[in-house]
């Protein structure tokens, strides 16, 4: 591979560049992370009392219904904001880029917005809109001469799709200027060498600009399904996970089983779970995106 | 805003010059209306925001999107002569710039050495850092917390350095590790010929180029440290301390919320957020377009 | 470039010095300069103007407190009521809690087992001046095999009906219903004329179980039951005056007592939709009391609880209410002494003659000119309120989280009466 051309750094520089990052996250990370390993072999309430349970913690975790419900909920709200945020954030930038649209600079700003908004009021925004009486959605909708609009947060087979929306929404931005710095790098001599081809803007887009992101792509997508996979926050503001369990996610039933419940090795063994899902699914988000081949 | 100053250097290339046909005049239209729809709709929340800040608590109860009756500063008023607000205000601006400061050093270092080199044990710190990407937070509190308890961590004015920077830095890490992977070899090829060591490659070749990536990640970081709320709350005691997120529950009494009060200090802390983005986002587009050759 | 190269590098070096450096600069925590000292956590929020009675009467009477003892240094910590119960288990879990906290008797067998709650009996038995100070049954609550762990500083009622005067009085009914028939009858009514008959913000999940269906069961049953089920005496959540509670309640359901959107709004949207006059009535504690008067003209609004069911009658008055949260001394303290008479000096008579007079319904009795009150506490005083245990406030938290949970489940339609019963007794073991 082209890439080893480069001469490896000494060792003191190598230590120099990586001691650094490795210590801090050892220190903040790593060790909470063994401390969690050891408190889910045992029962801990958080009393006097340090029980040895084995395997317990996880048998019962495994057959735990609500457990599992909730890892539904966050993987089908996760396939939703992922293809929202990632897709409509790529879209967005690269027709700002291509200058498909008008007022890109004020497109830029407002869009990022969303992403700097408390949770508080991204929850009390979105109630202004599913709002059952006098939600701006419901008027909308009657305007238009709609009757039998469903309860947006109430009805439990619509509240997946109604609390996705306002994560997806509120994101884009993110996704938009990840994307918008990868492809304003892109050396501009290649695009005009490719316009003098003959080649129209649909397909400098999908033949030039895409895959030069597309590291860049993969790293989206990489912290997109991480992040949505330990969602917390909006889903809390909008239904706290109800109506019933309809929303719950594995953060959401990880904080109530944890501080609620005061279950703490059950907590922790629930949140060692979580981590090795999420890993596994991100990993397999990579895989399947082509691994960490760059040619 | 000045669009023609802020256009991205990709866009002079692909702009197309034929004339369109009708049809796709009309997708373009749709497409424009849409985009702009959706930048209306992120807007909104700042506008209900304003909005509410001028209203009295009754008047928000009475409607919660009805337009204020007058427009009144005492909220504004009320928060801005709080004696306590400005040293929350400032010790967040402390706490996110050493954050900042340290995710760019760390970050660019590390994203670096992963990208351009191999050698043993980077697999193991990429499986290291994935997994500083999926913990869920709130499994984190209790760990650190008796953790920092040991060494006296606890309540100081640095301790919330340490999770922001480490929940910070996988991020950033990806994102400057995948952007690195983008830019030609060549151009630190010829400067180890000249006898540059890694160093200066980094500093000088590399960094200047990373520009808009690094951009992106210090709004990332910064936005996320400037509005993190678990750590704050349980790390922190000492009022003395405690962040803007943290400070403003005190609009939330038990059974009642001053949502006037509150939406009004929401404004005034998302001004640093939103100044950031605009400087660097201008920043880099300045930067970007000072070597085009026409617009 | 070179020295681009070098600032790099020499910022490098300055943060990493930098950073132990400065954790220890922060490290002077304990500035023990002999002087005394007290430190304590609690949810009143300083910001005042905006608080309830209770957030009123704290800063009134710990603003006297300082006055009075320049000696003494408090250290005080607000945590916002949501998020306070993460920081106090947090807390608890590692053993590191301040000389006074707040605490729900839930916590109690926990504190005890951690050596971090300390008895106050003799101190309030021994001192009668202050004992008498506050009302019949305040210190019940926070009394467990024999000892009292906390001081009360509210006694409230978890269940007040709140309704709309002329509401009730277009669809008929000059007075509130007193047998349930009636109130169901009433209901249906108001849905005729197209209004909410009771509006209900269950999205937090607390508000039903804890405002209404609580006081629901105790339609059927007294105090007596709970105490037999909390002692593990015989009585369990499946027995016929639970199961019949929570049948009523999802009768209630049927009849279109509620709003649709019951599970998705939150108690301070509901009292909205009451205000606007959209709904007929609501149910929330008596600390709802403090906002209505501000939002409402109060000449228009009724006070109420549940009417009594058929063949029940002798259960008409009980509600569940009580002190809820106690104000507990940490044996740790260093002066264990110093945060005994702290607590008591601080919720002692100031504070509920401060909390009275702001709406509030504090442990002791204000003393107080009674004209001052709003006439809708005047009405409230004159309801003989029985109180009893408030479930959420006694079981531990394994239960009361599925006694939530279910609830909303049970209100959708996606579980029974019964199968609500048999899933909190599931959880009992």
């Amino acid at each position: 591979m082209s890439r080893r051309a480069l001469k490896t750094p000494s060792r003191f520089n190598m230590f120099l560049g990586l001691f650094p990052t490795l210590l801090i996250f050892s220190f903040v990370f790593v060790f909470p992370l063994f401390f969690s390993i050891r408190l889910s072999f045992f029962d801990w309430k958080g009393g006097s009392s340090l029980n040895f349970v084995g395997l317990k913690n996880f048998l019962t975790l495994f057959s735990d219904k609500n457990f599992w419900n909730s890892f539904k909920n966050t993987f089908s709200i996760t396939v939703l904001v992922v293809i929202g945020q990632v897709g409509l954030g790529l879209i967005i930038s690269v027709l700002l880029v291509t200058k498909y649209i008008r007022w890109r600079g004020v497109h830029r700003t407002l869009i990022f917005l969303p992403v700097v908004l408390s949770p508080v009021v991204v929850g009390l925004v979105w109630g202004i809109i599913y709002n059952k009486r006098n939600g701006l959605l419901d008027l909308f909708l009657s305007s238009l001469g709609m009757s039998n609009i469903p309860l947006w947060l109430d009805d439990p087979n619509l509240v997946l799709y109604t609390v996705s929306v306002p994560v997806i929404w509120q994101f884009i931005g993110l996704y938009m200027i990840m994307f918008l710095g990868a492809l304003e790098s892109i050396p501009k001599s290649i695009l005009e060498s490719a316009e003098l081809d003959g080649t129209n803007g649909y397909q400098r887009t999908v033949k030039i600009m895409l895959p030069m992101i597309y590291p860049t792509f993969k790293a989206a997508m990489m912290i997109c399904v991480s992040g949505t996979l330990k969602i917390f926050d909006q889903i809390y503001v909008l239904t706290e996970g109800g109506p019933g369990q309809r929303s719950m996610t594995m953060s959401l039933f990880n904080y109530r089983v944890s501080f609620n419940m005061m279950r703490f090795s059950y907590g922790a063994s629930m949140s060692i779970i979580m981590i090795i899902i999420t890993l596994a699914i991100t990993g397999i988000t990579i895989k399947m995106l082509g691994g960490r081949r760059y040619e | 805003m000045n669009s023609s100053r802020t256009l991205p250097a990709a866009a002079a290339a692909v702009e197309p010059q034929k004339p369109l046909r009708s049809s796709s005049r009309v997708t373009r239209w749709i497409i424009n209306t849409l985009v702009f729809l959706f930048s209306l709709s992120c807007i909104f929340p700042l506008i209900w925001m304003l909005s509410t800040s001028f209203k009295s608590s009754v008047e928000f109860q009475k409607s919660i999107i009805r337009l204020p009756e007058s427009i009144n500063f005492d909220n504004y008023i009320k928060i801005m002569t709080h004696a306590k607000f400005f040293r929350y205000f400032s010790n967040s601006f402390i706490i996110s710039v050493i954050t900042l400061a340290t995710v760019l050093v760390l970050a660019t270092v590390t994203g670096y050495f992963l990208s351009r080199f191999s050698f043993k044990g980077r697999n193991f710190i990429y499986v290291l850092l994935m997994l500083g990407l999926v913990v869920p937070t709130h499994a984190w509190l209790l760990p650190l917390f008796l953790q920092f308890r040991e060494i006296g961590l606890l309540d100081r004015r640095i301790t919330l350095v340490f999770p922001y920077v480490t929940f910070a830095l996988p991020t950033a890490i990806f994102l400057i590790e995948s952007f690195v992977r983008g830019i030609p070899e060549e151009m630190e090829e010829s400067a180890t010929m000249e006898g540059c060591g890694v160093w200066q490659s980094l500093f000088r070749i590399i960094m200047p180029l990373c520009k808009p990536i690094l951009s992106t990640v210090l709004v990332l970081t910064f936005n996320a440290s400037w509005n993190e709320f678990p750590f704050g709350l349980v790390l922190i005691n000492r009022d003395a301390l405690k962040t803007v997120p943290v400070a403003l529950t005190m609009f939330t009494g038990a059974y009642t919320t001053d949502y006037p009060s509150l939406v009004s200090a929401l404004i005034i802390s998302i001004i640093p957020v939103i100044l950031f983005y605009g400087l660097f986002s201008r920043k880099i587009m300045e930067g970007m377009t000072a070597g085009a050759v026409k617009g | 470039m070179k020295v681009k190269i070098r600032i790099c590098l020499g910022m490098l070096a300055v943060l990493l010095l930098a950073v132990p450096s400065l954790v220890m600069a922060g490290g002077s925590q304990d500035e023990s300069s002999g002087s005394k000292e007290v430190t304590m956590i609690h949810f009143m929020t300083p910001a005042v103007e905006q608080g309830d009675a209770n957030d009123k009467a704290f800063a009134a009477s710990m603003a006297s407190y300082k006055l009075n003892h320049p000696d003494v240094t408090v250290s005080d910590e607000f945590i916002q009521h949501d998020n306070y119960q993460v920081k106090l288990k947090t807390m608890i879990a590692s053993r590191q809690l301040p000389d006074v906290y707040l605490s729900k008797p839930d916590l109690f067998p926990l504190l005890r087992e951690n050596g971090l709650i300390m008895p106050l009996t003799d101190a309030i038995n021994s001192d009668s001046s202050f004992k008498d100070m506050f009302k019949s049954g305040a210190f019940s609550d926070f009394n467990v095999d024999g000892d009292i762990w906390g001081l009360p500083f509210q006694l409230q009622s978890n269940h007040v009906i709140y309704y709309n005067k002329d509401m009730l009085a277009e669809a008929g009914y000059a007075d509130f219903p007193d047998t349930m028939d009636d109130f169901k009858d009433l209901c249906v009514e108001l849905r005729a004329e197209g209004h909410i008959p009771l509006v209900m913000g269950n999205k937090g999940r607390w508000l039903n179980p804890s405002c209404i269906f609580n006081t629901m069961v105790y339609r059927y049953t007294d105090a007596s039951w709970f105490d037999s089920l909390y002692n593990n005496k015989g009585a369990s959540f499946t027995d016929k005056v639970f199961v019949d509670a929570a049948e009523l309640m999802a009768e209630l359901v049927v009849l279109g007592a509620f709003n649709e959107d019951m599970n998705s709004i939150d108690n301070n949207q509901q009292r909205q939709v009451f205000y606007n006059g959209e709904a007929a009535m609501f149910i929330e504690g008596s600390w709802a009391m403090g906002p209505v008067i501000e939002n409402m003209d109060t000449s228009k609004v009724g006070l109420a609880m549940l009417p009594p069911v058929k063949g029940h009658e002798e259960y008409a008055n009980i509600v569940a209410g009580g002190a809820g949260w106690a104000v507990c001394v940490n044996p740790n303290a260093k002066d264990k002494d110093l945060a005994l008479s702290f607590a008591k000096e601080l919720y002692g008579q100031e504070y509920g003659n401060v909390a009275a007079a702001n709406g509030g319904f504090p442990a002791v009795v204000p003393e107080i000119d009674a004209s001052s009150l709003d006439p809708l506490q005047v009405a409230y005083n004159e309801i003989d309120f029985q109180f009893a245990p408030i479930f959420d406030v006694q079981l531990p938290g394994t239960i009361v989280d599925v006694f939530y949970n279910d609830m909303q489940q049970m209100l959708m339609g996606l579980i029974t009466p019964a199968e609500y019963a048999q899933n909190i007794e599931d959880v009992r073991e």
